[in-house]
């Protein structure tokens, strides 16, 4: 399982002077933190390796298929089962409950046992006392745990996260960002994020540097482990 | 692989939770008030017209009467029975009946004898009246029933014996007849005999004037195409009465009814359309976020767009059926209502009504939504990442109008939708760039100015897409309304004038000269003094000289005119109630005649023609001078041709009046026989039933518009609510933000009433605009007077927009109010 980058472009013209050419290899389980500042083309970056944005040119393989020849659906067909994402604003539905929140990718394609596994999600997260609430009555951290729980419910192989701590507080930050990695390690899950934080970032295995449209290593940590970046 | 019956499961069980939560209220709320006014109104006016009919048929005995001269083909009985039809027959001649007193005196009097068929009549009963006991007929002994009002004429008792030319008759009770009933109701009093002893009398013969009359009754579609097949044949000595139309003008009074009916239900469909249209803007940053976020868990687009489009779909249908239900619920809350209008009340099924009801619903979502829709289904998953997402593409908006039209064909009939779509793009277009136009002068002032001021136009402005349908959805409500108050008043006013209470009721005819001074002191002693008009009996027969043949005019009734002989009045000018439409001066020597605006259209007469009469075997010859239009439903004199008196011409005149009598008063019974004994030959007809039934039908009509109305009042006070709410949003967004920044009450109420007061008078404006157009086109088009500048209507339109939205806005944001900054976040949330 990994990932690879060659010079990308995203399909938004607006996004073009953005990204002028990186390359990145993710290495199954591993943690790749991108950091960079507002505007630098996180999301964008991001957006594109989890085949939510087709680039106009260059290349992405994502879980060994090669996303930029892939037609919107089939995108989709690649996220349906193996990729979970989690949004800056958490972006939960807002006349749903957090279990409705939670059931909904299970719903969706239909998966067996669609309840207790949205049960055992949310008691993963810390959550199974506030299953009937909605996310109106949620605080902000409480909503991003919800999100984390619906994105790792259907035991995706990767998940993005981006800025997944940018709208908390710090205690509250330190709280989801220890459930990221603990369920990057329990889950044997692939992660890959996007930040300004760079004690976060820190807490990777990798931590890149989006710079003027190009990527480029920070010291980590860690060792560089699976790592395998080309520019 | 998701499949259509699993997301049909899927689209059904999100569809619960949300509606659990209280999500799509709005829309489901447009779609409730589409279905159930659509319903109602369906349901009503079929009731309504149903009961009108059976009314009429119950007056005229059948559904459809062919009336002749000549006896009916028998093969025309055959059709109709093959068709299912229910068959009866009935010959009526004039004649003098005898009978003999206790003194054995013998005493003559002219009636009408009908014989009839054993199940006459096919519609109604014959309603017997107490004054004789009652006995059915059958066929080993000669039996009539006779007239209520013949007792008077005649000393009748139920031992009496009546002579009919040779036949003896005895009296097996009296009933009460109907106009309609018999072909010359009112000259005479009806007798009516079982049609198997009509030989007996030995009247039929060379020479008689008979009647002959085939009744049927059966299913309306049926009648309507035996009607039409009838028509067809074009005979002249056909008549063709159908209950549909018993009164030609009543009908034109009726139609203009039931168009504002149906208009009135189009209208609660059009509005709660708008209130979708704004009901989807206010959702749709809703459906492209939980879309977006579909797509992002890997929902392919054709699974995304089924399950869309199943939840709207199954909200539709739900809505709808919900909707159309309730219209039955308050059909059926009104039934009491309407059976104390209609007698009887014919009880429509509801199937149609209820199919109607649900279609409409399901495509007034569909037709209003279908932009929010495709612009969510575009929605990518950037959009979650704060992208903008594609707007929907033209041919969307041309679907979103197809399905309109489909509507308003489904509810108004394929044959006006041609006026209805002009109507539509040119409406819109001059909404649209009024509406444009006002935000642009408001940008401009929003310059000009400073403080609150500034910041209440800012906010008003802040989505000025959202503005221009908030504008353009309430100004066409508030001229909605006003257009419908504005028709209605005229419509209940032009009733009330039709049939004052005073309505002459009663006639008296076939007055000769000598009996004239003797009629009018009979009538004085009444306490009845009219205006004994002179006329005479005559015939067109040429127009410039040629004469008319009329196997060779195209309609009937053009045949049936020239046939008969006219009543023409004999005076110097005609009466003040007729509106003169054209006139010349007195272009030759000819003696002058006026001719009703109607007969000269259908006989192609101009003014300065001369015509040729033929009064009883003398020809003359007069110059039409003047044209005139007639009021007929309004029962007063009224002739197709006025001829103006010369001392020369001896015409064969007599005498006629009217006048009315309330309709319990006695004395028409006491005049028929004062008359009878006193100046033989007058007749008095009693048209009191025809013009109670007419002015129950002008207030079950009005009840009916005037319901509507109410109903469509309350659906559009809906829209304006969700055009408010639509907003809400950002208005609430902006209070936090000016709570935040240390704003009081005072100012966030100033700020307020900026963006109300403007919404409302911007609507209102709007709404001003385009009443002040409608009222131009119709006095030009219609009523042909002179456009009026109305600076009331301006004002009125001005102060009740504003009003309104006052009214509104207090009631939806007095709660926001009171909160502190973190409630306010909190009710964002909740919004």
């Amino acid at each position: 399982m990994h990932q690879e980058i060659t010079p990308t472009k995203p399909a938004s013209s607006d996004a073009i002077a953005i990204l002028k050419g990186c390359s990145l290899t993710v290495q199954p389980h591993e943690s790749v933190a991108i950091i960079g500042r507002s505007g630098s083309g996180k999301s964008t970056l991001l957006a594109l390796m989890a085949g939510l944005e087709k680039p106009t040119s260059g290349h992405i393989r994502l879980l060994g298929q090669s996303l930029e020849a892939l037609s919107e659906d089939e995108r989709a067909r690649v996220r349906a089962r193996q990729v979970g994402f989690i949004f800056q604003n958490f972006q939960l539905m807002p006349s749903m409950t957090a279990l409705e929140n939670i059931l909904m990718p299970l719903e969706l394609f239909q998966m067996d046992n669609a309840k207790d596994r949205a049960l055992e999600a949310l008691q993963q997260v810390g959550l199974a006392h506030r299953a009937h609430h909605l996310p109106g009555e949620l605080s902000g951290g409480e909503q991003q745990r919800v999100a984390i729980a619906r994105a790792f419910v259907t035991r995706p192989k990767i998940l993005f996260a981006d800025e997944p701590t940018g709208n908390l507080d710090e205690e509250t930050a330190q709280q989801i960002q220890q459930l990221l990695f603990e369920l990057n390690r329990s889950e044997q899950t692939t992660l890959v994020l996007v930040t300004h934080d760079r004690e976060f970032a820190r807490q990777c295995s990798h931590t890149l540097q989006l710079l003027h449209g190009q990527l480029q290593p920070l010291a980590t940590t860690r060792e560089a482990g699976h790592a395998n970046l080309a520019l | 692989m998701p499949t259509l019956r699993s997301d049909l499961l899927i689209a059904h069980r999100w569809l619960w939770r949300a509606l659990k939560k209280g999500e799509w209220l709005w829309l489901m709320l447009a779609i409730i008030i589409a279905a159930s006014s659509v319903t109602l109104v369906k349901q009503l006016s079929e009731t309504v017209q149903q009961s009108m009919l059976r009314q009429a048929a119950n007056a005229l005995g059948a559904d459809l009467v062919l009336r002749s001269t000549r006896p009916v083909e028998n093969n025309w009985r055959t059709q109709a029975e093959k068709l299912g039809l229910q068959t009866s027959q009935s010959t009526t001649l004039v004649t003098m009946a005898l009978t003999q007193d206790a003194q054995q005196e013998a005493h003559f009097q002219l009636v009408q004898l009908k014989a009839v068929e054993n199940n006459f009549p096919l519609r109604g009963t014959l309603q017997q009246s107490d004054a004789l006991p009652f006995t059915p007929f059958n066929n080993a002994a000669p039996l009539a029933w006779i007239d209520e009002k013949l007792p008077a004429l005649l000393p009748l008792t139920q031992h009496s014996t009546l002579t009919l030319g040779t036949l003896n008759v005895k009296i097996g009770g009296s009933v009460r007849l109907q106009q309609g009933f018999s072909p010359m109701n009112g000259f005479a009093p009806t007798v009516l005999i079982p049609a198997a002893f009509l030989n007996q009398t030995g009247l039929l013969g060379p020479g008689s004037r008979v009647t002959y009359e085939l009744q049927l009754a059966g299913d309306a579609q049926t009648i309507k195409r035996f009607a039409a097949r009838l028509e067809q044949q074009h005979k002249p000595e056909w008549q063709i009465i159908s209950a549909t139309a018993p009164n030609e003008d009543l009908q034109k009074t009726l139609d203009t009814a039931w168009l504002f009916l149906d208009l009135a239900a189009l209208t609660a469909v059009l509005v709660a359309g708008l209130s979708i249209l704004i009901a989807s803007r206010f959702y749709l940053s809703r459906w492209q976020s939980s879309l977006a976020l579909l797509r992002a868990l890997g929902a392919g687009n054709v699974q995304l767009r089924r399950l869309f489009a199943l939840q709207l779909g199954l909200l539709a249908f739900w809505s709808s059926l919900l909707g159309s239900l309730l219209g039955l619920m308050l059909f059926k809350a009104l039934s009491p209502l309407l059976a104390d209008f209609f007698h009887p009340l014919v009880t429509v099924s509801p199937w149609s009504a209820l199919l109607l009801g649900i279609g409409s619903g399901i495509l007034v979502l569909w037709s209003f939504a279908w932009q929010a829709f495709q612009q969510a289904l575009h929605a990518s998953t950037t959009y979650l990442l704060k992208a903008p997402a594609a707007m929907p593409q033209g041919r969307h908006w041309l679907l979103s109008f197809g399905l309109l039209l489909l509507l308003i064909s489904l509810m108004l009939g394929v044959e006006r939708v041609l006026w209805i779509v002009a109507g539509l793009i040119v409406g819109s277009t001059l909404l649209y760039l009024s509406a444009a136009g006002l935000l642009r002068i408001m940008r401009l002032w929003q310059g000009q100015s400073r403080g609150w001021l500034r910041i209440g136009l800012s906010s008003l402005l802040k989505e000025p897409g959202l503005v221009k349908i908030q504008v353009i959805s309430l100004g066409l409500v508030l001229f909605i309304l006003m257009l419908m108050t504005f028709v209605r008043q005229d419509l209940l006013q032009t009733w009330q004038a039709t049939l004052p209470q005073d309505t002459p009721n009663t006639f008296v005819m076939n007055i000769q000269p000598d009996q004239k001074a003797q009629v009018a002191r009979i009538l004085a002693d009444n306490a009845l003094t009219p205006d004994l008009l002179p006329m005479a009996r005559g015939r067109l027969v040429a127009v410039n000289g040629t004469a008319f043949d009329p196997d060779t005019l195209d309609t009937p009734r053009a045949r049936r005119l020239l046939q008969r002989e006219a009543n023409i009045a004999v005076l110097d000018a005609p009466p003040a109630y007729n509106v003169i439409t054209a006139r010349i001066h007195r272009p030759s020597q000819l003696p002058e005649v006026s001719v009703e605006a109607g007969i000269a259209e259908l006989f192609g007469i101009q003014l300065g023609d001369t015509l040729s009469f033929n009064f009883s075997g003398q020809r003359w010859d007069y110059q039409v001078t003047s044209l005139r239009t007639v009021e007929w439903q309004s029962f007063r004199l009224n002739f197709f041709f006025i001829v103006e008196p010369v001392a020369d011409r001896p015409l064969p005149l007599s005498y006629i009046g009217n006048f009315h009598l309330p309709e319990s008063d006695g004395r028409a019974e006491s005049l028929t026989a004062k008359l009878a004994q006193q100046t033989p030959g007058v007749l008095l007809i009693d048209v009191r039933r025809v013009i109670g039934q007419i002015q129950e039908i002008m207030t079950q009509a009005t009840w009916a518009v005037s319901a509507l109305y109410g109903f469509t009042l309350l659906a559009s006070l809906v829209v304006v609510f969700t055009a408010i709410l639509a907003s809400q949003q950002g208005r609430v967004q902006s209070w936090l933000l000016l709570r935040t920044l240390g704003a009081g009450n005072r100012e966030i109420i100033k700020i307020g009433l900026v963006e109300f007061v403007l919404l409302g008078g911007l609507a209102g404006l709007l709404a001003a605009v385009l009443a002040q157009i409608a009222s131009g086109l119709l006095s030009q088009l219609v009523l042909k007077t002179d456009w009026i500048w109305s600076p009331g209507l301006w004002l009125m339109s001005l102060l009740s927009g504003i009003g309104l939205l006052l009214v509104i806005g207090l009631l939806t944001q007095q709660r926001y109010l009171r909160q502190s900054p973190q409630q306010l976040k909190r009710s964002l949330q909740q919004i």
